[in-house]
C-alpha cells in the first residue's frame, strides 16, 4: 500500500470520507478528509498532533491558489461536511453556522429571513463561509458595508492540539476578551481551523439599480467615479473596468450598484443621473443577477490565469493604474483589468503569454515601482515556479517576527502546514 | 525603585515628562473605577515614540511592569496602576501628524482627545465616527485600546472599525510601525488584534484612523414614553423592522431628573418614565422614510409625543443631556458604578427588567442610559463609597447583573473592557480553553507579562498555563 492509501485509510477510519485534493493548483494531491462535526475535526487534528502530520484546512479549497507553494502537507481537512444552522436569530440580525455552509446556501438563508448577506463573493456556491473567513475575502460590496472582518462577531476555532477555541460572539457589540477573530480572519488555514462563525447581517434591499456606462479614458472613469462617491448616494459597489477592444470610441466601462427602500434608490439613481452620461440600468431581479455575474468579472475569483491584486490609497489610483497597464504593455501580456476606485484596489488577470520567470520579474518591478506609491501587491494563482523567491502576498513588512511568534504560541505542535503564506507562515 | 533609574528616565523625558512626587502620583491611583486604587511608583508622560520606546527599553531592563494610560476615563480599572509598576501615559502625545481629506484618513499622536479630531476635520466635512459620551476628556489611544463605542456607533460601528493603523511600543521598547493604510492587512491583522487589546500588547503612540463624510441630513427625534418597557419594546421592533437610524438611545426616570437638574439640561420631560433618542442620518429620501416607519412604530409602543429637533442647537442640546447623564448623575449620590453589558436585541425589555429587580433586591438606587439599538446596557447604581456595606451590595449586584445576561445569551462587556473589574467573570463567557488561546497570543506579544498585568484574564489561567510550560 502506497503511504497515500495508507494515510487514506486510516483517515476514513477516523471520519469517513476522504478523497484526493491539491494543495493548490500544481501540488500533488494529497488525501483531504472531511469531517461530519466538530468533534471528528478535533479527533484529527490530535491525530495529526500524534503522529506529526501535517495539515491545511480548506472549505471547499477555491483559494488555496492564493497562497504560496506548501511546505510539507500530509492531509487536507475539509470542513464542507460541517453545514450545521447554530443559531438564526433575524430579529436580532446575527447568524451563526458552521464553517462548511456554502456562501450561496448562506444568501438564500439570510434572505428568508428578510436580510442582505456580505460579502457579496462572487460564484458563491463554490465557496464556504468559513474559506471566505479564513482568506478575508471581502466582496464588491465592500464599498457599503466594509471587510468580512469587520462582521464576523464570532468564531470558534480548533487549535493544533484539538482544543476548540471560541472568541467573541453572538451579538453585535461585545467587547469581552481579545478580539482573536480578527487575528484568524485572514489567517488562511496556518493558525487554525475555523468551525463556526457568527456573523452580523443587514436588512435585505426592498429595491435593486445596476447602472453600466462607458467613457472613452480612464481619467474620465475616475472623474465619474469621484463624483459618485462625492455626491449623497450611497453605492454599493463602484467599479471600472477596461474594454478589450474599446466599443465606439468607449475604452472603459464604469458600473454601480445601488439598494435600499425603493423611494430612496429611485432618488439617489435621479442624483447620480446628474453626473453619469447616458448610461444602461437594470433594476430588481435583473439587477441582482448582473451584480453577481460581474463580480465573478470584476474580481477574476474563478480564473485560472495568474492575477495581481493591488491596494493602494484612492487618490493613487490613476498613477498606479496607469503604472501597472504601463508595465503589460510592454511586454505585450493580455490582460483583463478591473478597479475598485472607491476601494483604491486594482485586479488584473494576466492571460499571458508570460513564462514563470517573466511575471516574477514582471512582480518584483511592479513592487518596487509601487512602493513610492506606497501600494502593496498579491499575485494570486501564480505557477509555483514563478514563486521562487516571491511572496505572492507582499512585500515583507514590519510585523512578522511578532506574527511568527503568534504561530509558534498557537501551533506550538507544528501542525498547521507551513510556507504558504506571507513570509513564510 | 533605585534612583539612577529615576534619574536615567528623568533624562530620557525630561521634567516635564516624569512625576514622582507622592501628591502629584494621587491623580494617577485610579481610573473611573474608583473602587480600586494602587499608587503607581512613577507616572511616565513621553512626548514622542521616540521617548516612549527609550522609556520602555530602560523599564524592560529593570523588569519593571508598565500601565499605560490616557485619560484614565476608562471604566473597568484598566489604568488601573499595578503595585511596584509605572504608568506611561500619553497626555503630552496630541498632535494632529497628517490629516487627508481626499483619502479620508488622519494620523494622530494617541493622546489625542476624541472630540478634537472631529474638530480638527469638520471643516473638511469630514468626522471622526466613534463618540464616546466621554468623547472631551477620552484619548484616541484609550479608545484604541477599549474598542470603545458610543451612541452613533450603532450605525458606524466601534472603534475597531476605524483604526486603518498604529505604531506600537512593544514591551522590549521596539517600534513596530503598522501605520501604513491599506485596505487589507498582509500577514496576520496585527492592527485589528491590537485594537481592544486594553493595554496588555503594548503601548500605541500613533494611530491612523478613517474620517467619515459629515452626512447630507441628520435628523433627531426624541420619542416620550410612561412606561420603560415600552421604549425598550420599541427599539426591539425597529430592528426587527431592519431599520437603520444611526443611534437609538434610552434614558429612563431617574437619569432624565438628574439630567435635566445638571448643566447639561435637554428638555427632557421630567414626568416621562423613559425617553428614546433616535437620530437618523443619510440622503434625504431615506431619512425621511426611516423617520417615518420609526415614528409609527414608537406611537404604536404607546410614546405619548415624538418632538423633532427643529435646529442644529436643538440637536446638540438634546445630545449633551444623553451624553452629559453620567456626570449629571454625580448630583444623585458621590459615586457612580457604571455597570456594562450587552444582550441580544430581542431580550431589551426582559434584561432590562431584571437588571432594575437586581437592584431593588439589595436597596440599590438604579438609573439606566443606554445604547439600545446596540443591545448594550448601562444600569447605573448610585452609591457612597464610604458605605462598605453598600459597597458589598453594589458589587454584588454588578455580579449578578452578569451573570442573568451571560445566561440570556448576552455578555460582560460592550465597550467598557473587561479590566480587573470584569476579570473573574470572564469564566462565565469562556472557558479554559478559549481563555488559554487568549494567554498564548498575550505570550506572543508581551512573553514576560509587563504590560498592563494581572488584567482582563482570569488568574487561574495563566498560573495554570505557566504550571504547565514550567520545565519539571
Ligand atoms: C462619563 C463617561 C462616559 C463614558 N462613555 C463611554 C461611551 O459612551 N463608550 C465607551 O466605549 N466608553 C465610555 N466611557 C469609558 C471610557 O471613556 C473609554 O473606555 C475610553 O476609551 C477610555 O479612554 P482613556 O483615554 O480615558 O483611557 P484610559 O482610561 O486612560 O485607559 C483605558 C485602557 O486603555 C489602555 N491605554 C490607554 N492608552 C493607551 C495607549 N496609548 N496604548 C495602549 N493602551 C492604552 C489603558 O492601559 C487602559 O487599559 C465613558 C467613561 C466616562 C467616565
Amino acid at each position: 500500500m502506497s503511504t497515500y492509501d495508507s494515510l487514506s485509510a486510516r483517515l476514513e477510519r477516523l471520519a469517513g470520507e476522504v478523497r484526493p485534493l491539491r494543495p493548490r493548483h500544481d501540488v500533488e494531491p494529497v488525501p483531504s478528509v472531511a469531517p461530519r462535526d466538530v468533534e471528528q475535526t478535533r479527533e484529527l487534528l490530535r491525530f495529526a498532533a500524534r503522529e506529526r502530520l501535517r495539515v491545511i484546512p480548506c472549505g471547499l479549497g477555491s483559494k488555496l491558489s492564493w497562497c504560496g507553494i506548501p511546505g510539507h502537507v500530509d492531509f487536507m481537512l475539509s470542513t464542507r461536511r460541517l453545514t450545521r444552522v447554530v443559531s438564526h436569530v433575524p430579529d436580532d440580525g446575527t447568524l451563526t453556522i458552521e464553517a462548511g455552509a456554502t456562501m450561496a446556501d448562506l444568501k438564500e438563508r439570510c434572505r428568508a429571513g428578510g436580510h442582505f448577506l456580505t460579502p457579496d463573493v462572487a460564484r458563491a456556491a463554490t465557496k464556504t463561509i468559513g474559506g471566505v473567513v479564513a482568506a478575508g475575502e471581502s466582496g464588491l460590496d465592500q464599498l457599503r458595508f466594509g471587510p468580512v472582518r469587520h462582521h464576523v462577531l464570532g468564531l470558534a476555532v480548533v487549535l493544533s492540539d484539538g482544543s476548540l477555541a471560541r472568541t467573541g460572539g453572538r451579538l453585535v457589540k461585545n467587547v469581552t476578551g481579545f478580539d482573536l477573530q480578527r487575528l484568524y480572519c485572514g489567517s488562511h488555514g496556518t493558525l487554525c481551523t475555523i468551525v463556526e462563525v457568527s456573523l452580523r447581517l443587514f436588512p435585505e434591499p426592498e429595491h435593486e439599480l445596476w447602472l453600466s456606462t462607458g467613457v472613452a479614458t480612464l481619467q474620465d472613469a475616475l472623474g465619474l467615479a469621484a463624483a459618485t462617491l462625492n455626491s449623497p448616494a450611497r453605492v454599493v459597489s463602484l467599479s471600472i473596468a477596461e474594454m478589450v477592444p474599446p466599443k465606439q470610441g468607449q475604452a472603459w466601462a464604469v458600473f454601480a450598484r445601488l439598494f435600499g427602500r425603493r423611494a430612496a434608490v429611485d432618488a439617489e439613481h435621479a442624483l447620480l443621473a446628474r453626473s453619469w452620461p447616458v448610461h444602461a440600468s437594470c433594476e430588481g431581479a435583473r439587477a441582482r443577477e448582473a451584480a453577481e455575474q460581474m463580480s465573478d468579472a470584476l474580481t477574476f475569483s474563478s480564473s485560472p490565469h495568474p492575477t495581481l491584486h493591488v491596494s493602494c490609497r484612492p487618490s493613487r489610483a490613476m498613477g498606479v493604474t496607469e503604472l501597472v497597464r504601463g508595465a503589460l504593455e510592454r511586454l505585450g501580456i493580455e490582460r483583463r483589468l478591473a478597479l475598485q476606485p472607491g476601494l483604491a484596489e486594482l485586479d488584473v488577470e494576466l492571460r499571458g503569454p508570460l513564462e514563470p520567470q517573466a511575471l516574477a520579474g514582471l512582480v518584483r518591478e511592479l513592487r518596487v515601482a509601487l512602493r513610492e506609491q506606497a501600494a502593496q501587491l498579491a499575485l494570486r494563482n501564480a505557477p509555483r515556479a514563478a514563486l521562487l523567491d516571491i511572496d505572492p502576498f507582499g512585500e515583507r513588512g514590519p510585523g512578522l517576527e511578532l506574527m511568527r511568534a503568534l504561530q509558534r504560541q498557537l501551533d506550538a505542535a507544528g501542525v498547521y502546514s507551513t510556507g504558504r503564506f506571507h513570509g513564510g507562515l | 525603585m533605585r534612583a539612577e533609574v529615576v534619574h536615567e528616565l528623568r533624562e530620557i523625558l525630561g521634567r516635564a515628562g516624569l512625576i514622582s512626587e507622592p501628591g502629584r502620583l494621587l491623580t494617577y491611583e485610579c481610573d473611573g473605577l474608583a473602587l480600586l486604587h494602587e499608587r503607581p511608583e512613577l507616572v511616565l508622560l513621553p512626548r514622542t515614540t521616540d521617548e516612549c520606546a527609550r522609556a520602555l527599553r530602560v523599564l524592560h531592563r529593570e523588569k519593571i511592569a508598565v500601565v499605560g494610560r490616557g485619560a484614565g476615563t476608562g471604566l473597568s480599572g484598566g489604568a488601573t496602576p499595578v503595585k511596584g509598576g509605572v504608568v506611561l501615559g500619553t497626555a503630552r502625545m496630541r498632535d494632529v501628524l497628517e490629516i487627508n481629506a481626499v483619502d479620508r484618513y488622519a494620523r494622530v499622536q494617541a493622546g489625542l482627545v476624541n472630540v478634537d479630531l472631529t474638530l480638527a476635520v469638520e471643516e473638511l466635512g469630514l468626522f471622526y465616527a466613534p463618540d464616546p459620551s466621554s468623547q472631551h476628556a477620552c484619548t484616541l489611544g484609550g479608545n484604541a485600546a477599549e474598542n470603545s463605542g458610543g451612541p452613533h456607533c450603532f450605525k458606524h460601528g466601534s472603534t475597531t472599525r476605524h483604526v486603518l493603523g498604529l505604531v506600537i511600543v512593544r514591551d522590549d521598547g521596539s517600534v513596530l510601525d503598522l501605520s501604513r493604510p491599506a485596505v487589507d492587512p498582509v500577514g496576520y491583522d496585527l492592527v485589528g488584534l491590537f485594537v481592544g487589546s486594553e493595554g496588555m500588547f503594548g503601548i500605541a503612540t500613533e494611530i491612523t484612523v478613517k474620517l467619515t463624510p459629515t452626512p447630507a441630513v441628520t435628523e433627531t427625534l426624541l420619542a416620550i414614553f410612561t412606561d420603560l418597557d415600552a421604549a425598550c419594546d420599541s427599539v426591539s421592533d425597529a430592528i426587527a423592522a431592519r431599520l437603520e437610524p444611526s443611534a437609538l438611545e434610552i434614558l429612563d426616570k431617574l437619569t432624565i431628573e438628574a439630567v435635566e437638574a445638571s448643566v447639561f439640561a435637554a428638555g427632557y420631560p421630567k414626568q416621562a418614565e423613559a425617553v428614546l433618542l433616535i437620530e437618523v442620518e443619510g440622503a434625504e429620501a431615506e431619512v425621511e422614510m426611516t423617520l417615518a416607519e420609526l415614528s409609527r412604530i414608537v406611537k404604536q409602543r404607546g410614546a405619548i409625543d415624538v418632538r423633532r429637533a427643529r435646529s442644529a442647537a436643538e440637536r446638540k442640546k438634546l445630545w449633551a443631556g444623553r451624553k452629559g447623564a453620567f456626570g449629571a448623575m454625580g448630583r444623585i449620590a458621590p459615586d457612580l458604578y457604571v455597570a456594562d453589558v450587552v444582550v441580544p436585541r430581542t431580550k431589551l425589555r426582559e434584561l432590562v427588567a431584571a437588571t432594575t429587580r437586581i437592584a431593588r433586591e439589595k436597596r440599590l438606587k438604579l438609573a439606566n442610559v443606554f445604547h439600545a439599538g446596540d443591545g448594550n446596557l448601562h444600569p447605573n447604581i448610585s452609591y457612597d463609597r464610604r458605605d462598605a456595606d453598600e459597597v458589598a451590595r453594589v458589587l454584588r449586584a454588578g455580579e449578578e447583573i452578569m451573570r442573568v445576561v451571560v445566561a440570556a445569551g448576552g455578555s460582560l462587556s460592550g465597550e467598557h473592557g473587561i479590566g480587573i473589574e470584569k476579570q473573574a467573570a470572564m469564566s462565565l463567557v469562556f472557558g479554559d480553553d478559549d481563555l488559554r488561546a487568549m494567554c498564548r497570543v498575550r505570550d506572543a506579544w508581551d512573553p514576560e507579562h509587563r504590560m498592563n498585568p494581572g488584567k482582563l484574564i482570569p488568574v487561574h489561567v495563566c498560573r495554570e498555563m505557566r504550571n504547565a510550560e514550567r520545565p519539571r
